[in-house]
């Protein structure tokens, strides 16, 4: 192995941690905290883009550091299921207590006494291609940013709460230490490894979600933690199952479990347990309550952990086993389950009016899509699937950090208290718009991705009459997705007629450097969609899976028979034209202004204020429209929680018929 | 026939205002006569486009006319896209894209009448955008292709063995239009409580535009329409005609519904005709010659 190589993974996963000590030592010095921020950002960039470059130029790294490290993470392990076990001890919570006993009964009786060899050793421990390269860089440089974007953040944050004794340090801790975690989990090859880093972002996600220790923080910092414990709990037991297999390692390397075909009904038991620890971590339902509770969390959590990347390792591992249940009715009825979900949470997402919690059910929503397309298990699915794990953490890391701003301006994340921010905040308010559209219309790439999608699954109902289902879920979901946003953006335009152009709020690096970035990249990356998918996306395609398309027409229009994918910069030459002919070429003047329609009733132009009853002034309100009655929580949860749970039962008992 | 792919696109841009604002005309003389009135000449709509157009610019807020352009320019890269016989799915995307540019532009004020327009107009793509996007499916399980050039290569016509969807493509369109019983975004017969509904903060030349962009999404669905009997495709064009005029009279003989009716009508009558015809494409003697 090169050494370069090697530094390389090293720097991946262990520098996070080591500049996230140092964080932890600076605990009372913020301003010296910054530069190591600032580092482990360019550091981390870097890094992943010459682990992509190596992967793309010389294929996937095998790697097996030092069996030492073995050890180290076996005692990591229980370090952290003790922690877990005196959280709840300390809580008097019996799920967490009783999830946690559970995997220390389990693990040990596995590792000391069923395996017998200690540790237990897989090679290659560590095994990066393309898709692992693809959550790398996600993970590096969006997450890089969202730290940056913490520096001034929290400032503002633990100013407006007037803290006495700052909790930065113990926030930069977790939050850098998370991105070595991250990069650790998608290398990870061998499954006690993979186990290992999958609870290390369980404890970050509930020191992170902690951080205010408020009740409300508080509450919801343990209802992570033991929906977490139970995807935790289902992955010793699929490593329990897959090892008695042969009763070597062999089974517990992800590679050899997606490359040797399942036989045994039992194999699709582990297989369907790592799915469900995949679902929790992911958020879907029934487990969704996390997720939302965890908005609770100051913003760079919630655009770090909760949209971009952590949740993502739940559909990273679906992805992942792809090739392991490919065929199979497992295959079909996570399918179903994530077609369910992404219906269900884009409609809970209209009735909504705290913005967060929008971000949070549209993130659900989009992780389910994800899911439902690794069941549908087609190449084509996959690299719709993949395309929106890119495009999803950048669009969706956009809205949070935009949110944040917002936040700090007004003290408010609710969407009515949005209302004509165009006028109020202008640069953000765009900001916010911006990562809609790109999450919602047509050239950017999660609609390119959601289309790809639509078409896989028309294309697999061949395969399987249940795919009428999933698409019917899938069309229906769509076009409630275009709803909620729309509302949304709607709330930010409303604006009162007025003259002069609205001043900008001042510039600041840490807020606006990450987030025109952001932008930046979902613009040029959705304009090139074409070179991403055929040199990032295509070629982490597991082996056996054709390329569903030649990308060499693509960059102009394609007259194929059949699917005909699409070059998006077309379109996007459309909505350029659509932004910039106003803005050019339609100069207007204050006298061309006219207030709104009110049968005549208007105080002036630009109040909003109308003659009401003996020709009194009165304020003019307008509302957006959320339909709670009707598809509100308390009216939809009843329905959806067991149908959620019902659909998860099938699964389980598709596998063991 | 390669100067075709690329004269289709053009003369279809350049004639379908025509066809549309024609076929406008029609509809009110029609719906005049049913009504008992003359009724304006056909060409009327034509004189009104122009009055417009030289009126002086008024409007509310800037963001408005980012949202009219987007609406046209959606409406015509839609066409573009259908007469290059490009992917129908995409088709319905951009079509979409044009009914949030409608909705957005007028939440762009604060004008009671014209937001009340824009919630109801997402109810509206909430209607029918599940439908059209099914239908979509429904015509490449039977097609093996989404590309509209694929469809009108296909042999046989669809209506035959997809005659389900079509009435649930019709439906979609009904809702599309913003006809009675469907015009609750924007009450086509200015109905009061909504004023003009999404429209009621546009005037002058930016009115215009909106009605030029009506003439071409006519244009676009009555096309859509027609991909159902391609060969020959005459017949489709006359059957998409007779669709017309059946809206024209649902839209006389019927009293505006409420957006909850219209939801249930639409996810229950219209996607279920659509689910049937799908379901319907596995029986063994539903399929004609392939």
């Amino acid at each position: 192995m090169d050494v370069s190589i090697t530094a390389l993974i090293g720097l991946a996963i262990l520098f996070p941690f080591v500049i996230g000590f140092i964080c932890l030592g600076l605990h009372k010095n913020s301003r010296a905290r910054k530069p190591f921020i600032i580092v482990t950002a360019v550091v981390l960039t870097a890094v992943s883009i010459l682990l992509f470059l190596q992967v793309f130029n010389h294929g996937a790294i095998h790697y097996t550091p030092p069996i030492a490290w073995d050890w180290i993470i076996l005692v990591a392990d229980y370090v952290l299921m003790a922690y877990f076990l005196y959280v709840g001890i300390k809580a008097r919570h019996f799920i967490v207590i009783a999830l946690v006993l559970l995997q220390l009964v389990l693990l040990p009786l596995f590792e000391f006494h069923w395996a017998g060899v200690i540790p237990l050793e897989v090679h290659p421990a560590l095994h990066i291609d393309m898709l692992s390269v693809i959550m790398c860089l996600i993970i590096s440089i969006i997450g890089s940013l969202i730290c940056v974007y913490g520096i001034h953040y929290m400032r503002d944050h633990e100013g407006h709460l007037g803290l006495e004794k700052t909790r930065q340090h113990e926030f930069f801790f977790f939050m850098i230490m998370f991105l070595g975690a991250m990069n650790g989990l998608v290398f990870a090859n061998n499954l006690l490894w993979l186990f290992f880093f999958w609870e290390l972002t369980t404890l970050c996600c509930y020191r992170l979600i902690l951080h205010d220790r408020t009740k409300e923080a508080t509450e919801s910092a343990i209802r992570a933690l033991w929906m977490n414990l139970i995807g935790g709990a289902a992955c010793v037991g699929a490593m329990i199952i897959l090892f008695n297999q042969t009763h070597t390692t062999a089974f517990l390397s992800l590679e050899h479990i997606i490359t040797t075909p399942a036989v045994a009904p039992i194999m699709f038991f582990a297989i369907a347990l790592l799915c469900l620890t995949a679902f929790t971590k992911a958020a879907q339902v029934p487990f969704q309550s996390w997720l939302l509770g965890a908005m609770v969390a100051p913003v760079p959590v919630s655009a770090l952990l909760h949209s971009s990347t952590m949740v993502k390792a739940g559909v990273y591992l679906a992805v992942r086993l792809c090739p392991a249940f490919q065929g199979t009715n497992l295959s079909i009825a996570i399918a179903i389950f994530g077609a369910f979900v992404f219906l269900v949470t884009a409609v809970l997402a209209i009735s909504q009016t705290e913005s967060k919690r929008v971000l949070a059910y549209s993130t659900i929503s989009n992780l389910g899509l994800i899911i439902c397309l690794a069941g549908i298990n087609t190449p084509l699915a996959l690299t719709a699937a993949m395309a929106l794990i890119l495009f999803h953490a950048i669009s969706k890391a956009l809205l949070f950090l935009g949110v944040g701003i917002v936040d700090h301006h007004i003290w408010s994340k609710d969407i009515e208290d949005m209302e004509g921010l165009v006028r109020k905040l202008p640069l953000v308010s765009w900001v916010l718009i911006a990562g809609i559209i790109s999450m919602l219309l047509m050239p950017f790439g999660v609609l390119v991705s959601k289309w790809a999608g639509i078409e896989a699954a028309g294309t697999a109902i061949g395969g399987s009459g249940w795919v009428i289902l999933v698409m019917v879920l899938l069309v229906a979901g769509s076009a409630a997705t275009i709803v909620f946003w729309s509302k949304w953006m709607g709330r930010l335009l409303t604006q009162v007629p007025g003259v002069g152009s609205p001043r900008r709020e001042p510039i600041s690096f840490s807020y606006h450097m990450p987030v025109l970035s952001l932008i930046i990249g979902a613009v040029l990356l959705s304009i090139f969609i074409a070179p991403v998918l055929s040199g990032l996306i295509m070629p982490a395609l597991p082996a056996g899976y054709a390329w569903p398309f030649a990308t060499g027409g693509w960059y102009w229009l394609l007259w194929g028979k059949g699917i005909g994918f699409f070059a998006a910069w077309p379109l996007a030459i459309v909505v350029a034209a659509m932004l910039v002919i106003p803005k050019l070429a339609i100069k207007m003047k204050k006298e061309d202004l006219r207030a709104p329609y009110l049968c005549g009733e208007n105080v002036e132009v630009s109040a909003p204020e109308f003659r009401s009853l003996a020709d009194e002034r009165t304020e003019l309100k307008t509302g957006g429209f959320y339909l709670g009655k009707v598809l509100g929580e308390r009216n939809l949860n009843k329905w959806v929680n067991p149908i959620g749970v019902i659909i998860l039962v099938a699964l389980f008992c598709v596998v063991l018929l | 026939m390669n100067v075709w792919i690329v004269l289709a696109p053009i003369l279809a841009v350049l004639c379908a205002p025509f066809i549309g604002g024609l076929l406008r005309g029609i509809d009110r003389k029609l719906t005049a006569h049913m009504q008992g009135r003359i009724g304006p000449p056909v060409t009327q709509n034509f004189y009104d486009f122009l009055k417009l157009m030289g009126k002086q610019r008024l409007i509310t807020t800037k963001p408005q006319l980012i949202w009219v352009y987007g609406y046209l320019i959606s409406v015509i890269a839609a066409l573009v896209l259908l007469y290059l016989g490009q992917d129908l799915l995409m088709i319905v995307f951009v079509l979409g894209f044009g009914g949030v540019c409608l909705a957005l532009g007028s939440f762009s004020t604060k004008s009671p009448y014209s937001i009340f327009g824009g919630h109801r107009e997402l109810l509206q793509i909430l209607a029918y955008e599940p439908i059209l996007l099914l239908a979509v499916v429904a015509i490449y399980l039977r097609t093996d292709t989404f590309m509209v050039k694929g469809i009108l290569d296909f042999p046989n016509p669809l209506m035959g063995t997809m005659w389900l969807a079509f009435i649930g493509v019709f439906c979609a369109l009904l809702i599309k239009m913003r006809k009675s019983p469907f015009d609750i975004s924007a009450s086509e017969h200015a109905h009061q409580e909504l004023v003009r509904g999404v429209y009621t903060e546009y005037s002058g030349p930016y009115l215009a535009i909106i009605e030029l962009t009506h003439w071409y999404e006519l244009a676009l669905l009555l096309s859509i329409l027609a991909l159902f009997w391609a060969h020959p495709l005459w017949v489709g064009a006359l059957i998409a005609l007779f669709c017309w005029f059946v809206a024209i009279i649902v839209d006389n003989i019927a009293a505006r519904l409420t957006w909850s009716w219209m939801l249930r009508l639409s996810l229950i009558g219209g996607l279920g005709f659509v689910l049937l015809n799908v379901a319907a494409l596995y029986l063994p003697f539903w399929w004609g010659p392939r």
